[in-house]
């Protein structure tokens, strides 16, 4: 171990106390999320969520696995759509970020507005839905709809080719020179030594394919393909905003899901992503990226 | 950035909406095309099959049916299907599946559905899901008497003339409509008490509104860890405010309109009232909300509250509940069912007040305009909505197994509740439950003694012309009603002024005219 | 720029034809390739619907569909101008999303500093992943939090102030709080999840560097001033410009939910999103929501056009396109 200077033991201290006030902050409301979630709901009803639970019911538990099936299948189809979509899109947007890095490529920038302009731009539900029901039937290809409309994002692309546009030209002159060609070039020197951006980039689209409920919602109408996202959003949603009119209409909810199914619905959908994080964070070891192209 | 690149976009924009454009054009398009033409009627089919419809009906092909509805998707929908298109199959050589939209995803995907031109046969239609909004832009198909007669003989033999008048949206029926009973909350709400409250109070029983304040008063005196009545930010304050308030304006034959009301009795002579008379009105209900908030009667966080009204009862936080009579009777069998110590008990403050039913838009069925299946979708909602077995099947299960019929028509569930049954088709030939509260029945006859059917109920206003003043008015009274329906105004009056003046400056006498003269022409076509 | 005979082994003649097509299929005809699959992915699933921005200049019916609907001219953009709310909730837009550009840059970048040099191996792993915990809770139920922190009824600070033998006070109606605690919320949403990109470029940094400096006498402050935040600029850079082109655009959920929908407090956290959800609430027009979303869009675009216009003439690498 080295022998820390003066100045580093103060900057450690700092960032020991920093660091570890935001996480706590950060661990807070899960924690409360968890008790709650082992509360009786008339308890919360009545007195709010508290620190240490004044009630034991494992009733939002019992009532979210009375159907096992339902929740092991949600499991099952977020784990397929998250790995597959996480896989393609870094295919797609490590390939794009890529072209986009390399100076010598004269039109990037045109690409790179081509991309952005649809960062700004959109038309909109319907004609997205028009296009996606009617024309490339996700309807009948569930699967296929929550993984599509997710495989490509300008703000990936654009990390991705911030953090290549950084590693030195030399090295890919260098290999030029022996004769490799481009596509050679992006799969074994520039991706290897893109370790970390890769991994953020992984976990970025993981985390965004495990949250995603609207394409689950918009396509998906067999239960067998629900995702997980989209139990926890209807649980959560199930008393819609209502307006004047639709309030006079006498509309009965077969019961709104309770505090403590909500929050028992919150700590399932959460659960396996979070182990994602740490077996990534190997990546995260200062030179290692560096270190890969000179070895 | 290159002037070129933008022109590219343009060009590449322009050339998907042409292409778009067929596609999209010709998928919406025309739905008197997706109408199979008239039968030659080949094969006669069984007469025993067919005790309803005429048997000169084409049924030699099978068809499956979609239909799409509101609400999560029922309990036990997946076991009652079956049975229904077992018996389906057999009947009218047809299966339905239902697709549920929940209230969370509802307001979304209801009309994507119509905008896409996705394949499905019939769904529950409103007025507060826009039916004359959907109706207006095609999203229906049109009903014609003749049609009606001949594949829905026993929804044509249910539903009035006057019913079918009622839904009409430019003089053609696109709906549908339920014909179970179905009042108007408003000034005619009934509350649901806590028995076991009332007996500690010392109070025997509440029946004006001078009793339901004393019980108030008590639970802020006895129990101040209760709520006398919990409302959040959804409608409830309103509806609080006007149950105390007896009915003005809105009485026979008066319907309210942007910021004014009408009686159009006469429709020759229809009289508005607005302005300060109207802005006068608001204000006194404005000040009892005030007041009841300043008491304590709903809590300081109701505003923000996610908790409704019912939650709030059901949980024991709150001692009263406040709804339209029938669903009164839906929060009593709960809470009996599972608190019978609290004693719960429905009281009717004013049980002389007229009682306007709820307007016929309120809850049906209606054809989506593409369906390619019209006289099989028809004949399938018919025999769903009015047939007995049908009925008893899809709304209380299986007999003796989940419910037990009694003699005098009513049921009482085996074991536990069924969750089936769809909206939009709570017909007259419901039956009842047993486990209802003991005055429901006395309570729902007063109803109906009471009961009346405003003129005006029907009118169905199109904001076409003024939608720009529609919203704008919108969004000012989405900002200021909340505050003052539940009396969160510290200067009432100020605040009503400030609303007033608003509204106005956002061109409420234009919004007014439009909606007058509509109210003129409605008044005249149905007089 | 790489010398044209090194990157290939077209012959020196066939430099003069310098178009588009010999950019593109000549010179880098495997870049092209490449790139193509996102250029058609983005086609069709952006400028395909992209297509459907003309619903806002429309009077759009089911039956006429999107294209065949009568036009409607600038009708649908009128409800946003109507009563002259619009600039204020769009100036409100825009405040928020600078503070929050500014509050998220800023503590994203100090975590992330901070825990690429500590060393103690297990609080890295475990505050790193406690800090994404945030990111999986919605809006719904952070708000469902806020309630129960604030609350007249039950809230911790009520208990608190009930427990120290003082009044109880009513802060949830309290428009003056809201701006700083809706900046929290969303800091504190982000923060695991915006660390790490800064994370991933500080660990790309050459060692040697550090190492050099330490040796010229530099400390941990001096290094990290001369070479982490210079070396992390234009990822930075690059992120506020993606941003600054959704300026217009706000989070509805997340106002929506941490505030309970409260009017009360109106004044201070209405932005656009919210403004136009209460005005289209009581009718069902996708011409009007578009036209609404189009104004969003065209302003945004504006704005970072300038700004990239700018950044392009000081300093050109850091440039979005």
């Amino acid at each position: 171990m080295v022998k820390l200077s003066r100045d580093e033991r103060i900057f450690h201290t700092l960032g020991y106390i920093f660091v570890g006030f935001m996480a706590l902050i950060c661990v807070f409301p899960m924690y409360l999320i968890i008790v709650g979630s082992f509360m009786s709901n008339e308890v919360i009803v009545k007195y709010g969520f508290s620190l240490w639970p004044s009630s034991f019911s494992l009733d939002a538990y019992k009532l979210l696995f009375s159907n096992p099936k339902h929740i092991l299948d949600a499991y099952k189809v977020t784990i397929i759509v998250t790995a597959c979509g996480t896989l393609l899109l870094l295919f797609l947007c490590t390939m794009t970020g890529y072209v986009l890095s390399r100076k010598d490529y004269k039109y990037r920038n045109k690409f790179s507005f081509y991309f952005f302009f649809t960062t700004i731009f959109g038309g909109g539900l319907v004609p997205f839905y028009i296009l996606a029901v009617n024309y490339l039937k996700f309807k009948e290809h569930p699967l296929i709809a929550m993984i599509a409309p997710g495989i490509f994002g300008y703000f990936y692309v654009i990390i991705i080719r911030t953090y290549m546009s950084k590693i030195p030209s030399s090295i890919v002159e260098s290999v030029k020179i022996d004769g490799a060609n481009d596509f050679v070039i992006y799969a074994r020197i520039i991706m290897p030594i893109s370790k970390p951006i890769l991994a953020t980039v992984g976990l970025f689209s993981a985390l965004g394919y495990w949250n995603d409920w609207f394409n689950c919602m918009l396509f998906v109408s067999n239960k067998q393909y629900y995702n997980l996202q989209y139990y926890l959003y209807t649980t959560l949603n199930s008393v819609a905003p209502m307006n004047a009119v639709m309030a006079n209409a006498n509309i009965s909810y077969t019961s709104p899901p309770t505090h403590t199914f909500k929050l028992a619905m919150t700590i399932v959908t959460i659960g396996p992503i979070l182990l994602l994080y740490p077996f990534l964070q190997k990546y995260f070891i200062k030179g290692i990226a560096v270190g890969a192209v000179k070895g | 950035m290159s002037k070129k690149l933008i022109l590219v976009l343009v060009v590449v924009f322009l050339t998907t909406s042409l292409l778009m454009g067929c596609g999209t054009g010709s998928n919406v398009n025309g739905p008197g095309n997706a109408t199979p033409t008239p039968q030659a009627t080949e094969k006669p089919t069984d007469p025993e099959e067919t005790e309803g419809p005429q048997s000169d009906i084409d049924l030699s092909e099978y068809v499956e049916l979609k239909m799409v509805m509101v609400g999560p998707e029922l309990d036990d929908y997946e076991r009652i299907i079956k049975l229904v298109n077992d018996k389906l199959k057999e009947d009218l050589n047809a299966t339905f599946t239902v697709e549920f939209l929940d209230w969370g995803e509802f307001a979304t995907k209801y009309p994507l559905k119509f905008a896409s031109g996705e394949e499905f046969d019939f769904c529950y239609t409103s007025n507060w899901s826009f039916y004359g909004d959907q109706a207006v832009k095609g999203g229906f198909l049109e009903l014609t008497m003749e049609d009606i007669q001949k594949y829905m003989p026993r929804t044509y033999a249910n539903v009035t003339p006057d019913m079918w008048d009622g839904v009409k949206v430019d003089g053609k029926i696109y709906m549908i409509p339920q014909t179970g009973l179905q009042f108007t909350g408003d000034h005619n709400n009934k509350f649901v008490v806590r028995g076991d409250l009332l007996e500690k109070y010392g109070m025997s029983e509440i029946k004006t509104a001078d009793d339901l304040l004393e019980y108030w008063d008590n639970v802020l005196e006895h129990d101040p860890d209760m709520i006398p009545i919990g409302i959040n930010q959804s409608w409830w304050g309103w509806w609080v405010i006007a149950s105390f308030r007896p009915i003005k304006w809105v009485g026979e034959n008066w319907g309210a309109g942007p910021y004014n009301a009408y009686d159009i009795s006469d429709p020759d002579n229809i009289k508005i009232i607005d302005g300060d008379e109207w802005w006068a009105d608001r204000l006194d209900a404005f000040k009892l909300a005030r007041e009841f908030q300043q008491k304590g009667y709903w809590s300081k966080d109701a505003l923000t509250l996610q908790d409704d009204n019912g939650v709030m009862f059901e949980n024991g936080v709150s001692a009263t509940a406040i709804r339209q009579i029938t669903m009164c009777n839906e929060m009593y069998e709960k809470v009996n069912a599972a608190h019978p110590e609290w004693k719960p008990m429905i009281v009717d403050i004013h049980p002389e007040a007229p009682a306007p039913y709820y307007p016929v838009t309120g809850d049906g069925m209606a054809l989506h305009a593409t369906t390619k299946h019209k006289e099989r979708a028809m004949m399938v909602l018919d025999i769903i909505s009015y047939d007995q077995e049908y009925y008893d099947l899809i709304y209380y299960g299986v007999k003796d197994q989940d419910y037990t019929l009694n003699a005098d028509g009513s049921y009482t569930w085996i074991s536990k509740p069924v969750n089936v049954g769809f909206r939009g088709m709570n017909n007259k030939i419901a039956r009842m439950s047993t486990t209802v509260a003991p005055n429901y029945k006395e309570l729902l006859d007063n109803q109906v003694k009471n009961g009346f059917h405003p003129k005006f109920n029907n009118f169905i206003y199109n904001n076409k012309n003024v939608e720009a003043i529609a919203a704008a008015i919108s969004s000012i009274e989405e900002k200021y009603a909340p505050i003052l329906q539940m009396g969160f105004a510290e200067d009432v009056e100020g605040m009503t002024q400030q609303w007033r003046s608003e509204v106005e400056a956002a061109g409420l006498k234009e919004y007014q005219d439009d909606f007058t003269a509509q109210v003129i022409e409605f008044a005249k076509r149905y007089k | 720029m790489a010398n044209p005979e090194i990157s290939n082994n077209i012959p020196l003649q066939k430099k003069r034809r310098k178009g588009v097509f010999y950019e593109l299929f000549i010179k880098h005809p495997l870049l092209t390739l490449m790139i193509a699959p996102a250029v058609i992915y983005v086609f069709v699933f952006s400028y395909l619907p992209m297509a459907g921005i003309v619903i806002a200049f429309k009077d759009y019916t089911y039956t006429k569909g999107i294209f065949g609907s009568d036009w409607a001219g600038f009708k649908n953009f009128a409800f946003l101008f109507q009563t002259g709310v619009i600039y204020r909730v769009t100036i409100n837009t825009i405040l928020y999303n600078l503070a929050f550009l500014t509050v998220d840059i800023t503590v994203q970048i100090t975590i992330a500093v901070f825990l690429s040099e500590l060393s103690n191996k297990y609080f890295k792993k475990i505050t790193q992943t406690m800090l994404l915990f945030p990111f999986f809770i919605s809006w719904v139920v952070a708000g469902a939090i806020v309630f129960n922190i604030l609350s007249y009824r039950f809230g911790v600070i009520n208990n608190i102030l009930t427990y120290l033998g003082k009044e109880k006070v009513d802060i949830m109606n309290n428009p003056v709080i809201w701006p700083p605690i809706i900046v929290f919320f969303r800091m504190w949403k982000g923060v695991g999840y915006g660390s790490i990109v800064y994370l991933a470029n500080i660990m790309g940094i050459d060692q040697e560097i550090y190492e050099a400096a330490k040796i010229d006498g530099a400390n941990v402050f001096q290094r990290i001033k001369h070479i982490t935040l210079p070396l992390l600029k234009p990822t930075v850079v690059i992120l506020i410009l993606l941003n600054l082109g959704n300026i217009i655009r706000g989070d509805f959920a997340m106002f929506y939910n941490l505030t309970g929908n409260n009017a009360l407090l109106l004044d201070v956290t209405d932005i656009i999103d919210t403004f136009v959800y209460r005005s289209l609430m009581t009718m069902q027009n996708y011409s009007m929501s578009t036209a609404a979303g189009l104004y969003q869009s065209v302003l945004g675009f504006f704005i970072i056009i300038t700004v990239n216009a700018i950044i392009k003439k000081v300093q050109p690498d850091y440039t979005l396109f």
